[in-house]
C-alpha cells in the first residue's frame, strides 16, 4: 500500500450518472488484484473531508493504466467526475483482501453477479479469470433501470454472455438479479459465484448460494472513512460473533462468513 | 542551525511534539507502510478496557461539513490480549507509546493501569473520560469535576507512570475539570476529544449512525479546540496536550502558541496519511523563519494585548 499521485488520462460516461476513469498508476496497476480498491481524494481542501472508496475495475500492468467506475451519488463523486484529463489526484492503495481467483471452480463455469455500481470490482475479476485460462465465465448485472447497468459495458466483458435484470424492466428482465441467478443455479453446472452490490442484494445472493451448495465470495460496499485499519469505522459483523474491518479484513469474504 | 523540537514532559523525552491520536492510528502499525513510527514524538493506541467490547453497531462513520462523525464505541480486543500481542510490539518502536485507557466504572480504568503498570514498553496513560459514544463510563466521568476528580485520584494509586487524562468538549466549565484533576494527581491533560453531535437522513427520516449520536472531529472542531486549550493551559500548570482537527502544521502551530505542550492529530492522518511530518517540518521551517531556537520558545506564547 502507497499514495500515489495519478494522473487522470479520460473520463468518460457510461449513462446519465456513471463515469469510467482511466488513471495513469504504475503502482497500482501493478499490484492490485480484483476486489482491492483505492481511497481517492478528491478535494485539495476539508469540503468534502475524506477520500473516497472506489473498487479497482481496470489495472494494466503493461501500460500502467488504472479504471475506476464511477457512480455521482453526492459532492465527492461530482468533484471527481467533474475533473479534466491533465489533473493529478491522490490515491491510497491498493487497498483490503480480493477474491480468491483459484477457489472451487476447477474446470466448472462460474458466474459474476453485480448490482450497479457494484460492477466495479467485477469488471476486473472477469478480466483477470479469463486471463488465468477460466473460459466459461457468466455474468448478471442487476440495477434499478437501463441507466444504472450501463457500467457493465466495458471491454473487459467483451464476448462475455451478459444477462441484463432492471428493476423497472427497462432493459433485460424486469426485476431483481437474483431472478436471473436463481433461473442460473437451477442449471446446477457452477463451482463459484461472485457477488458485489448493495447489501440487501448481497444478502439475498447468499441465500440462494447456500440454498444451491454453490460457494460464493461477496464483496461489501461499507462506507470506510480511513480504507486503512486504523478507525474500525467499516465494522462487518461475522457469524461467528466476531466484528472485523471491511477494509482490511475484506473487503471480499466468503459469504457463508458473514451475519447477514 | 537546527531548531530543537524535542521536549522533556512528565519524565517522558519527545523527539518532537507531534503525536497521532488516540482511535485514528490503530496501535501503531497501520501506519508503517507510509514511515516509520520512530519519526513521530510519540503516539496513541486505541483505546484499551478491561474486557473485548465489539463496539457499536454500523454505520459507525458518516462525513459532515469540513469532518467526520464517529461512533466506533470503543472496539477493542481487551486487556489480556492487549498485554500478549500489543505490548510486545510496542517494545520494539523507537517512539513514546502513551496507552489510552476507558472503562465502565473506576474499578476498571484501575485494573488497567494496574496491569499494565508493570509494562515498560507502556510508557504513560492517557486516560479516557470523554468518549461519548458509549452508554456507560467514558464521558460520564469527564463531564464534571465531582466525577473526574476521584476516578483520577483513583488511577493515581495504581501506577507510578505518567497519567495524562483525555477531557471532553462537552461541558460548561473546562479550566474547573483541568484543574481538579490537576489537584487529584494528573501529570497533564489532552484536549480535545470529539464533540457529541448527529446527523439526520431527511429522506428516510433515521439517525445516519446506528447509535444516533457521533463524536465529531476534523478541521470543523479546531477553533472550539484551540479555545478550550488555550483556557486549559492558563488553568494549570501542567503540561497540556492540544488535538482537535490539526489538518497542517499552520494548525498545530495554532495549539503550541495557544498553550499546549505537545499536539496530536488525528482524523486528518486518514485523508493526508503523511501529516504527522507534514506538521513537523512545517513547524521546524515556522521556527526557522522566525529565529526560535526550540519549540519551547513558542509555547504559550500567545499575545492576547498590544505590548
Amino acid at each position: 500500500m502507497r499514495e500515489y499521485e495519478a494522473g487522470i488520462i479520460r473520463i468518460e460516461p457510461r449513462g446519465p450518472s456513471a463515469y469510467a476513469i482511466d488513471l495513469e498508476c504504475r503502482g497500482l496497476a501493478d499490484d492490485a488484484v480484483p476486489g482491492q480498491f483505492t481511497q481517492v481524494r478528491v478535494s485539495d481542501g476539508t469540503d468534502p473531508f475524506l477520500r473516497r472508496t472506489f473498487s479497482i475495475s481496470g489495472a494494466d500492468p503493461e501500460s500502467g493504466v488504472v479504471r475506476l467506475m464511477v457512480d455521482v451519488v453526492g459532492p465527492g463523486t461530482r468533484l471527481l467526475c467533474g475533473m479534466r484529463p491533465g489533473m493529478a489526484i491522490s490515491c491510497i492503495g491498493p487497498l483490503g483482501r480480493g477474491f480468491d481467483l483459484a477457489a472451487g471452480h476447477d474446470s466448472r463455469a462460474c458466474l459474476l453477479v453485480a448490482g450497479g455500481v457494484g460492477v466495479a470490482p467485477l469488471l476486473l475479476l472477469a478480466a483477470r479469470l479469463r486471463a488465468k485460462g477460466d473460459r466459461d465465465i457468466h455474468f448478471l448485472m442487476g440495477g434499478r433501470s437501463s441507466d444504472h447497468v450501463s457500467m457493465a459495458e466495458d471491454p473487459a466483458l467483451d464476448g462475455l454472455s451478459v444477462v441484463y435484470a432492471t428493476e423497472d424492466g427497462s432493459r433485460g428482465e424486469r426485476g431483481y438479479v437474483t431472478i436471473p441467478l436463481e433461473s442460473s443455479l437451477r442449471e446446477g453446472r457452477f463451482g463459484m459465484l461472485y457477488a458485489c452490490g448493495p447489501h440487501p442484494m448481497l444478502k439475498a445472493v447468499a441465500g440462494m448460494a447456500r440454498a444451491f451448495r454453490v460457494p460464493c465470495q461477496v464483496s461489501l460496499e461499507e462506507r470506510m472513512a480511513c480504507g486503512i485499519g486504523a478507525c474500525l469505522g467499516c465494522a462487518v459483523k461475522l457469524a461467528n460473533g466476531r466484528v472485523v474491518r471491511a477494509c482490511s479484513e475484506g473487503p471480499v469474504f466468503d459469504a457463508e462468513e458473514i451475519a447477514w | 542551525m537546527k531548531p530543537d523540537l524535542s521536549q522533556r514532559l512528565f519524565g517522558l523525552e519527545f523527539r518532537n511534539p507531534v503525536l497521532a491520536a488516540s482511535g485514528t492510528f490503530g496501535n501503531g502499525e497501520e501506519f508503517t507502510d507510509f514511515y516509520d513510527v520512530s519519526r513521530l514524538g510519540g503516539f496513541v493506541t486505541k483505546a484499551v478496557t478491561p474486557e473485548r467490547r465489539t463496539g457499536n453497531p454500523s454505520p459507525r462513520i458518516i462525513e459532515t461539513p469540513s469532518g467526520m462523525l464517529n461512533a466506533i464505541g470503543l472496539q477493542n480486543e481487551g486487556l489480556d490480549s492487549f498485554v500478549r500481542t500489543v505490548v510486545p510490539r510496542l517494545a520494539g518502536m523507537d517512539t513514546v507509546a502513551l496507552v489510552n485507557v476507558a472503562g465502565r466504572t473506576v474499578d476498571d480504568y484501575v485494573r488497567v493501569c494496574a496491569e499494565l503498570d508493570a509494562h515498560a514498553p507502556v510508557r504513560a496513560f492517557e486516560i479516557n473520560i470523554s468518549c461519548p459514544n458509549v452508554k456507560e463510563g467514558g464521558v460520564a466521568f469527564g463531564s464534571c469535576s465531582s466525577s473526574a476528580a476521584p476516578l483520577v485520584a483513583a488511577v493515581r494509586k495504581a501506577t507510578s507512570k505518567p497519567l495524562v487524562i483525555k477531557l471532553s468538549p462537552n461541558v460548561s466549565d473546562i479550566a474547573g475539570i483541568a484543574r481538579a484533576v490537576e489537584e487529584s494527581g494528573a501529570d497533564g491533560v489532552s484536549l480535545i476529544n470529539t464533540l457529541t453531535g448527529m446527523v439526520v437522513d431527511v429522506e428516510r427520516r433515521r439517525p445516519m449512525l446506528a447509535n444516533v449520536t457521533g463524536g465529531l472531529s476534523g478541521p470543523a472542531v479546531r477553533p472550539v479546540a484551540v479555545r478550550m486549550v488555550w483556557q486549559a493551559a492558563r488553568a494549570v500548570s501542567i503540561p497540556v496536550i492540544g488535538l482537535g482537527g490539526i489538518f497542517s502544521a499552520r494548525d498545530a502551530l495554532e495549539f503550541l502558541i495557544a498553550g499546549a505542550s505537545l499536539i496530536q492529530v488525528g482524523c486528518g492522518m486518514f485523508v493526508k496519511p503523511r501529516l504527522p511530518l507534514e506538521v513537523i517540518e512545517g513547524i521546524d521551517e515556522y521556527l526557522c523563519r522566525h529565529g526560535f531556537g526550540s519549540v519551547s520558545d513558542i509555547i504559550g506564547s500567545l499575545r492576547v494585548t498590544e505590548d
